[in-house]
């Protein structure tokens, strides 16, 4: 009891951090802790590779990581960010012991999957970056923590720390901040978009020699063990581990004019130069403290799922941004329908699709068909024909897809295709379901 | 005839395996379900649940069966034989829709094995098929609540042993199927370092250090409700979330109510959304001046501030015996009255 009297300045002062860095975290939209695989270390943590959201926040947001800054001083001025030096925000600095032992502490509680560490930049990018690489190895080496962590790569650090970072790190994360370069040069004249981009081509060099050399290893081990009969030794190959969850970024939408095509044009180019395992759009929110020179409103939701959606159909959907700007109007996605069934109506000639022998990437393109049913079809057509009823028993939005499909029973009219207004059919309810579901294409 | 087995995926196997050879029809066979506590014949469920109630009279062992020449009937047919990838896929849903609170869920299975070895061997590919179907669907569900388990189940510290440093964790889940054998191994090596418990209103499971022990649920167990990290939790759960993102549908989808009385955070929901919609207004309207106040207390909304919870030492009054200072008792003996979890 005269203990636990003790330990209350100490919680109170704990809590009262807590509070104000948790809060200074929540712009970051990232919660993600899927991609990587390790067993358990027979102490505490392992990653199962798919993702757990342990909770749900009122804004329906998953919670499965603790998502804390280090501290939310900052020497940078960024127009956008709550923790800009200019703020009147409240400020709170974590030790490094306080960040492991909260993750710990709610990690054997199972509230969260791990950490997810960012900061505000304090003295020097390098300096900050040494900071964050601290609570990492305190995690990893003193408390033997086998769980995820995501850590903040922050640009202009050197390369040896973001070394370190990556070692204990399941994924590093430099935020490309907003569309384009010149958006950052009017909204974060500090930043610049030319080192973030540098950041992003070391992490990403970095993962690919060492996967590389760490299955070349692999092997080199399994012959050897294969010759001498010698237990498989997987401890070099450990070392050789960076970021094994690989790398994502952060882009601010709303904050700036960027249209919708830019975005999309940024995020491929990303996607592909820097093999991103994701992009993470997030609507610019109202913040408090805020600075004239923005605007004031509810944030863009809608135009954010969206994005969403257009990423998706880049990523798993063989889309191309070209392809996706068909039917964009005046360079946006359209708000009233999804990405896909927008593309569909714009190339009707190219309906309807056999679902009997279409190859798999024209079923892709069928709006109302996920990944998921265009491989169960591809299964079950082996065995027998399927109908537009075995589309309402796999749940495929039937009176989306329905104007889009030859079935094995049934044939839509060609000059119903040109007729149907699609206004009310491409109603989704739930309205944000993706965003809130950890979906097979979450990575 | 009432068959003879322990409840478990691997009980059904063994049994369906030696009933499918012995050429036994599937509306020959009555499956029990172990989780019905009422009229169960079965009170322990696999090997580890204590003394067992078999009813002599009424259960058909296997040895008498495969001598009976009445129930040996040979195929008087040849039927395709089942490729093994085929077995293998059908087993991998089998073993979750073992654990689903679905009274025919034995029958169901026996009886799409029953069709997969006389004549429909692709029968798994049909996702349209009756029975697919609802082996499909009993097979989504739980594995969503097997997800969710993973994921909502939330320990406390009930014990920690100061000279061995090893920590005691204990937590009361309700599941909406029997999950805890599909995720016992997920617990287990996450967490391996802690000794913890998992209690369910069905069953419960137990990590010793080397072993997960199964056993069925107790009447009216139920935990001590104290950790001082719950605080922290909950005051991170409250400042996480942006209530310029009001989606409380989202949430509910995800995180349904059922759950939300194992949950510490729940308690924190209604003053958060009560909150949310003030505190965006003002975020708006507002351009920055100096000194602005904090949008919520730092304590959290709507329970004791985190200075006063320290303090409350006396046993609370639902009656719940706390046993931070009884590290004797087995898991089954952190269990007691009321604390509104059931």
């Amino acid at each position: 009891m005269q203990e636990r009297r003790d330990d209350r300045d100490g919680l109170v002062d704990l809590t009262l951090k807590l509070a104000i860095l948790a809060d200074a975290a929540k712009y970051d939209a990232s919660c993600a802790s899927s991609g990587a695989k390790r067993k358990g270390n027979g102490k505490l943590g392992n990653a199962t590779g798919v993702g757990i959201c342990h909770s749900y926040t009122p804004d329906g947001r998953c919670v499965s990581l603790l998502k804390i800054l280090l501290t939310n001083f900052c020497i940078y001025d960024c127009v956008y960010c709550v923790n800009r030096i200019s703020s009147n925000t409240r400020r709170a600095r974590f030790t490094p012991e306080e960040v492991a032992s909260l993750t710990i502490n709610f990690y054997k509680r199972n509230y969260i999957e791990g950490l997810f560490l960012s900061s505000g930049i304090i003295q020097s990018p390098d300096y900050t970056m040494e900071q964050l690489v601290r609570c990492a190895q305190l995690l990893r080496l003193e408390h033997q923590f086998n769980g995820y962590i995501h850590l903040k790569a922050v640009p202009e650090a050197s390369s040896a720390l973001l070394e370190l970072a990556g070692r204990y790190a399941d994924r590093l994360s430099a935020n490309i901040e907003l569309p384009t370069a010149a958006d950052l040069r009017q909204l974060a004249p500090q930043k610049d978009h030319a080192e973030i981009t540098a950041a992003m081509g070391q992490i990403a060099e970095r993962i690919e020699v060492r996967r590389g050399r760490a299955s070349s290893i692999h092997d080199a081990e399994k012959t050897l063990s294969a010759e001498t009969g010698e237990t498989y030794q997987s401890g070099r190959r450990a070392k050789e581990v960076f970021a094994p969850a690989g790398q994502s970024t952060q882009m601010i939408v709303g904050a700036t004019p960027a249209s919708d095509m830019t975005i999309l044009r940024t995020a491929d180019g990303l996607y592909r130069q820097y093999a991103l395992r994701r992009v993470y759009y997030s609507a610019f929110s109202p913040i408090p403290h805020h600075d004239s020179r923005l605007p004031g409103i509810v944030p863009p939701l809608l135009r954010e799922h969206r994005l969403y959606q257009a990423d998706w159909l880049l990523r798993f959907y063989g889309f191309t941004v070209a392809e996706i700007s068909t039917a964009a109007v005046s360079d946006c996605l359209s708000l009233n329908m999804d990405p896909k069934l927008a593309w569909a109506l714009h190339h009707r000639g190219r309906f309807p699709v056999d679902i009997n022998r279409a190859p798999r990437h024209e079923l892709l393109r069928v709006p109302g068909l996920g990944v998921r049913n265009v491989d169960r079809i591809i299964r079950m057509r082996r065995i027998r024909s399927v109908r537009l009823e075995d589309l309402v028993q796999l749940r495929v939005p039937i009176r989306r897809a329905r104007p889009f499909v030859i079935a094995g029973d049934f044939h839509p009219s060609a000059l119903k295709l040109d007729q149907l207004s699609f206004a009310d059919v491409s109603r989704e309810l739930p309205l944000f379901a993706h965003l809130t579901t950890p979906v097979g294409g979450e990575k | 005839m009432m068959v003879d087995f322990d409840g478990t995926f691997e009980g059904w196997r063994a049994a369906a395996g030696r009933y499918l050879r012995c050429e036994i029809e599937p509306h020959g066979l009555h499956w029990p379900d172990p989780y019905q506590r009422c009229g169960s014949l079965f009170a322990p469920l696999g090997s580890n649940g204590g003394g067992s109630l078999r009813d002599a009279d009424r259960v058909d062992p296997a040895p008498k069966l495969t001598n009976s020449a009445a129930a040996f009937r040979p195929l008087e047919k040849r039927y395709p034989p089942v490729p093994a990838t085929r077995w293998a896929g059908f087993l991998r849903l089998a073993q979750r829709v073992c654990y689903a609170r679905f009274s025919e869920r034995f029958t169901l299975l026996y009886r799409v094995a029953w069709r997969m070895r006389h004549g429909e061997p692709d029968l798994p590919l049909l996702l349209t098929d009756p029975d697919m179907l609802a082996i499909m669907r009993w097979d989504s569900s739980v594995r969503r609540d097997a997800h969710k388990t993973k994921a909502f189940v939330r320990f406390k510290l009930v014990y920690r042993d100061r000279q061995t440093g090893i920590e005691y964790f204990a937590a009361w889940h309700r599941p909406q199927h029997y999950p805890l054998r599909l995720v016992g191994s997920f617990f287990a090596d996450r967490f391996a370092s802690m000794r913890w418990a998992i209690f369910t209103p069905d069953e419960n499971a137990c990590w010793d250090g080397s072993n997960t022990v199964y056993s069925r649920a107790r009447d009216g167990q139920t935990l001590p409700h104290e950790d001082d990290v719950e605080q922290l939790w909950c005051i991170y759960y409250s400042y996480i979330f942006n209530p310029a993102r009001v989606n409380t549908a989202a949430m509910q989808r995800e995180m349904p109510k059922h759950h939300w009385q194992t949950l510490p955070e729940a308690t924190v929901i209604p003053e958060l959304i009560r909150h949310a919609q003030q505190a965006t207004s003002r975020m708006q309207t507002h351009i920055d001046e100096p000194q602005r106040r904090r949008k919520f207390p730092v304590s959290v909304p709507g329970t004791s501030s985190p200075t006063k919870s320290i303090d409350q030492q006396s046993p609370d009054e639902t009656g719940v015996v706390r046993l931070k200072d009884n590290p004797g008792r087995e898991e089954g003996g952190t269990v007691n009255g009321a604390a509104g979890v059931n």
